[in-house]
């Protein structure tokens, strides 16, 4: 297992995440749709790509990545050029005259569909139609031959999102109806599995409708457990062939506390940065040195991309809000929430400070225990405190 | 003596080099090249399972190990059947939008692959038959995902200055970009980045999440030894094999005092080693033309306090503490103190930690600091070289400074060394504690000589350059008193010929002072604006004088 660090992984870098694929696969055999409810950095990609590349009997996971997509048609456009892209469509077509036929009906009124391999006729003139009708009836009428397909949807809030910018909160309300109708009118071995590095509930209910999403079914995905923690720490070390003190993991892990397998990814890249550097076997002493690094580098690029997101998740004035209370957090350790409402009277104030609050937990820079907010990662927290002032 | 190959120019520039040279030149970081390249060559199947990034202070090796990767990928008969390495160009002016970067892959890969020529006149049909720029650009992605696929060949791209390309891109693309890095297959990137300011400008940009970071960090002085070692090849006297062995503190000190850049310590090495004819000033001076926009840049986005501090330190070149500094700049301790915390967080300054509370700054990027001399050094001012003396004074003891004076000595007379080395040469050993008192007199000797034959270029429109250079020759030799000497060349048919009193007014008006008993009438003649810089010349004289008597008293217990 190589120590990827940033890039979702696949193959046998990824760390078994079982618990979590098996609450996907019950979920689905209900005939949910789903939404991965995680912050980032958790390995929701990951996940995907492995219910991708390793489906079991009867599944075939479709995985769509729609960050870059800005408007309806450009979505179910990509979704279309994804579906044909796969060998299991590509199989389903050539196997099934029927589906072959469903599918020659709704492409040919589409424009600028390319087809590989997949021989079918179109005629110029009946190119009237939009993805978002076409891809709602063959997801309709497709006849999967008993084979669940299950479309995952990559980036789905920063869509939303994109949408929302570039033509309004009526188009983006609009959208998460159609994909809404789009899961109720499918055939019922079509599901879909929805996630995103934004918290997809935040923006929904930003926009004022969260009715929209609430037909999903929610899979949370925790953080890795002290024992995970334990393997994926020592496989990683092991496979880059570093030494380490049979009481350094312990120490690792109690120096991450929040076990996203990224945080200890990165632990373990700068222990493997040590030990080039020194030649000697990871001890204590290291691991602290390792800590120092991380969190007192100004220009880190994984820890500066949880600064740059907020950009992403807020508008201006909610953006220095959320930065002012991180930077609270960041100080005091642990701050009742009283104290960051203390200031506030009106009621609009106090939803405006809940929403971002609620926001920076879902995206994971933060918990709330007991009614005081901590910051998840002390490597974070570190990191924030000193660079984000 | 060592043969000089152009060094300074080829590491600066290492695609100058072949492949073989660059490949048969690279000694140090040889563990994080096969780290990562053991990464890369195991990747087939999940390729690419992770972008890098090798970051690194200007001078540190990013290109050249970008270089030889993809050089090794080249030679690899188990990689290059399936992956293609394409290096980018250091400056890619042209692309300024996503598609402009596919297409420049097509051009790369036309060139490197004869299965895919044509592809971009394919794109570029693509294009005529393309409504909108955005369906263009997935167009073209996806016609240059599918030939590769075709071929069953992955790539690699290896792009220096990497956030030059992509701050051009608009958000969408960017967008599009994280999308191919997180999720496509086909395509792997190695890029290179400088960090501090213009490095923090490019993380606004999502993508860099997806990439592993590598850091080239200063070399240890095993590396600095294997690094001198290589620059030494062929010379059959073997000096620094010597060195090495009889004087190893020597490399450790020039290690500390470049900061282990490759750059720096090259540049040093080649300084020291030119004898011939002062040509590797040259190529300093175009190295730092090249920087200076840079270099610029970087001040100018500081604020003016930190300038202050950062100017403060680079001419002090040796560290200081705060109070050193707080003296200096006439500026409280804590309100240093707190522009120094930033300054060294973002990596201009460097905090040297010592067992008091009194902790040592100095700028982080010797090589910075060395431009900085150069660039901004008062006129005439021996500041200018003290990065110079200093090496000298960490490499060599006094028999070398004399041996090097000598060599200095004898190019001069034989008037063919370059007029700019000589200058700094003179001023640099002058300042040197071990130069005694007597090669000294000998050095200015053969300076004014050279300075009289006027085998230096002049005119009456003398470049700031040189003017620079020849006033900090007559600072010196008032320094010496010779003022009977300078009274008649400025006097002279030659200096009257080149209208040396109207070029040097406030040091002719200086002499004239130091003479007033023998010319009472003429040090009355100046006019009053010039009061103030004749007044600091005399000032700065007088210093000069003083130091180089203490160098003398120094010298002779040396």
């Amino acid at each position: 297992m190589k120590n990827i660090v940033g890039k979702p992984v696949s193959g046998e870098n990824f760390f078994p995440r079982n618990t979590v694929i098996e609450k996907i696969y019950r979920k689905l055999a209900g005939g949910d749709n789903l939404f991965m409810a995680a912050p980032r950095r958790v390995g929701k990609t990951s996940i995907m790509y492995w219910l991708r590349d390793n489906p079991k009997k009867g599944y075939v996971f479709i995985y769509v990545n729609t960050e870059a997509v800005n408007s309806i048609e450009d979505f179910f456009k990509k979704l279309f050029d994804e579906l044909l892209e796969s060998d299991a469509l590509k199989g389903l077509i050539k196997a099934s005259e029927k589906s072959k036929s469903v599918f020659e009906m709704v492409t040919k009124h589409l424009k600028n569909i390319k087809i590989y391999g997949v021989e079918v006729a179109f005629n110029e003139e009946e190119k009237t139609g939009k993805y978002s009708h076409e891809f709602k009836r063959l997801m309709e009428r497709l006849d999967t031959e008993g084979v669940h397909i299950v479309l995952m949807i990559d980036e789905f809030p920063s869509t939303i999102e994109n949408i929302k910018k570039l033509k309004g909160d009526a188009e983006a309300i609009h959208f998460l109806q159609l994909n809404r109708e789009l899961r109720q009118i499918s055939s019922s071995s079509i599901q879909f599995i929805y996630t995103g590095s934004i918290g997809l509930p935040i923006v929904v209910s930003r926009i004022g409708v969260p009715s929209a999403i609430n037909d999903l079914n929610t899979v949370e995905v925790p953080p890795l457990s002290n024992e995970e923690g334990k393997m994926l720490a020592s496989a990683l070390l092991n496979s880059n062939e570093i030494p380490f003190a049979d009481n350094t993991i312990p120490y690792l892990l109690e120096k991450v506390k929040w076990l996203m397998p990224f945080f200890i990814q990165l632990a373990v890249q700068e222990l493997i940065d040590e030990y080039d550097n020194t030649k000697r076997e990871i001890d204590i002493a290291a691991i602290d040195r390792a800590f120092n690094k991380i969190c007192n580098r100004r220009n880190n690029i994984f820890l500066e991309s949880y600064h740059t997101r907020l950009q992403d998740a807020f508008t201006n004035g909610d953006y220095q809000l959320a930065l002012s209370f991180l930077e609270k957090i960041a100080a005091e350790n642990s701050i009742p929430v009283a104290n960051l409402f203390q200031n506030t009277k009106d009621e609009n104030t106090k939803k405006q400070y809940r929403s971002i609050l609620r926001t920076l937990e879902f995206d994971g820079y933060i918990f709330n225990s007991n009614e005081n907010y901590s910051f998840n990662s002390p490597i974070l927290q570190q990191w924030w405190k000193l660079y984000m002032r | 003596m060592v043969t000089i190959n152009k060094t300074i120019s080829y590491i600066y520039n290492p695609d100058n080099q072949s492949k073989e040279q660059l490949i048969n030149n690279f000694v140090v970081r040889v563990d994080l090249f096969k780290r990562i390249f053991t990464e890369i060559k195991t990747t087939k199947s999940n390729f690419p399972e992770q972008h890098y990034i090798i970051e690194g202070k200007r001078g540190m090796g990013k290109t050249t190990m970008l270089l030889r990767l993809s050089y090794e990928i080249e030679n690899d008969p188990d990689l290059n059947a399936w992956l293609i390495p394409l290096v980018f160009n250091e400056e890619e002016y042209s692309i300024n939008t996503l598609f402009k970067f596919w297409e420049r892959v097509a051009v790369l890969l036309e060139e490197n692959d004869a299965d895919f020529i044509g592809l971009l006149g394919e794109m570029n049909k693509l294009y005529e038959n393309c409504a909108e720029r955005d369906i263009y650009e997935e167009d073209v992605f996806k016609l240059l995902i599918k030939r590769l696929r075709h071929h069953d060949k992955k790539i690699l791209l290896f792009i220096d200055n990497f956030g030059d390309i992509f701050n051009k891109f608009k958000p969408r693309e960017v967008q599009r970009l994280r999308e191919v890095l997180q999720s496509n297959n086909d395509i792997g990137i190695v890029a290179g980045s400088s960090i501090i300011l213009e490095a923090f400008h490019d993380m606004k940009h999502p993508f860099y999440e997806f990439f592993k970071i590598y850091r080239l960090r200063g070399l240890d002085r095993k590396e600095t030894e294997d690094l001198l070692l290589k620059l030494d090849e062929g010379n059959s006297e073997g000096t620094i094999k010597f060195i090495i062995e009889n004087y190893g503190g020597r490399v450790e000190a020039l290690r500390r005092l470049t900061g282990g850049v490759i750059r720096t310590v090259v540049l040093l090495f080649e300084i020291f080693s030119d004898d011939k004819n002062g040509d590797t000033f040259k190529d300093l001076e175009t190295l730092l033309d090249r920087v200076t926009p840079l270099y610029k840049h970087r001040m100018d986005e500081l604020s003016s306090a930190q300038q202050e501090i950062v100017e403060t330190l680079a001419l002090g070149w040796d560290g200081m503490t705060v109070k050193e500094i707080a003296r200096k700049t006439k500026e409280e301790s804590k309100v240093i103190s707190a522009q120094l915390g930033q300054l060294v967080k973002n990596e201009i300054v460097t905090k040297i930690e010592t067992h008091t509370k009194n902790h040592i700054y100095q700028i982080d990027e010797r090589f910075f600091n060395i431009w900085y001399l150069m660039r901004h050094g008062k006129k005439g001012d021996v500041n200018k070289v003290k990065w110079l003396v200093r090496f000298l004074e960490e490499w060599c003891d006094e028999k070398d400074i004399i041996a090097k004076s000598q060599r200095i000595i004898k190019a001069l007379k034989l008037g063919e060394y370059d007029h700019t080395a000589a200058a700094y040469w003179i001023q640099a050993l002058a300042e040197t504690k071990y130069l005694p008192a007597v090669e000294k007199e000998e050095l200015t000797n053969a300076s004014v000589h050279f300075f009289e034959e006027g085998k230096a270029i002049y005119s009456p429109t003398l470049p700031h350059s040189e003017h620079v250079i020849y006033e900090s020759i007559l600072l010196v030799l008032l320094s010496e008193r010779h003022f009977d000497y300078l009274y008649n060349y400025f006097t002279s048919e030659q200096g009257q010929q080149f209208y040396l009193k109207d070029h040097f007014k406030p040091i002719w008006y200086a002499l004239m002072y130091y003479m007033r008993d023998q010319y009472p009438n003429e040090y009355l003649k100046m006019g009053e604006e010039l009061r103030v810089t004749v007044e600091e010349i005399i000032a700065k004289v007088a210093q000069m004088s003083i130091e180089y008597a203490v160098s003398e008293n120094k010298a002779q217990f040396l």
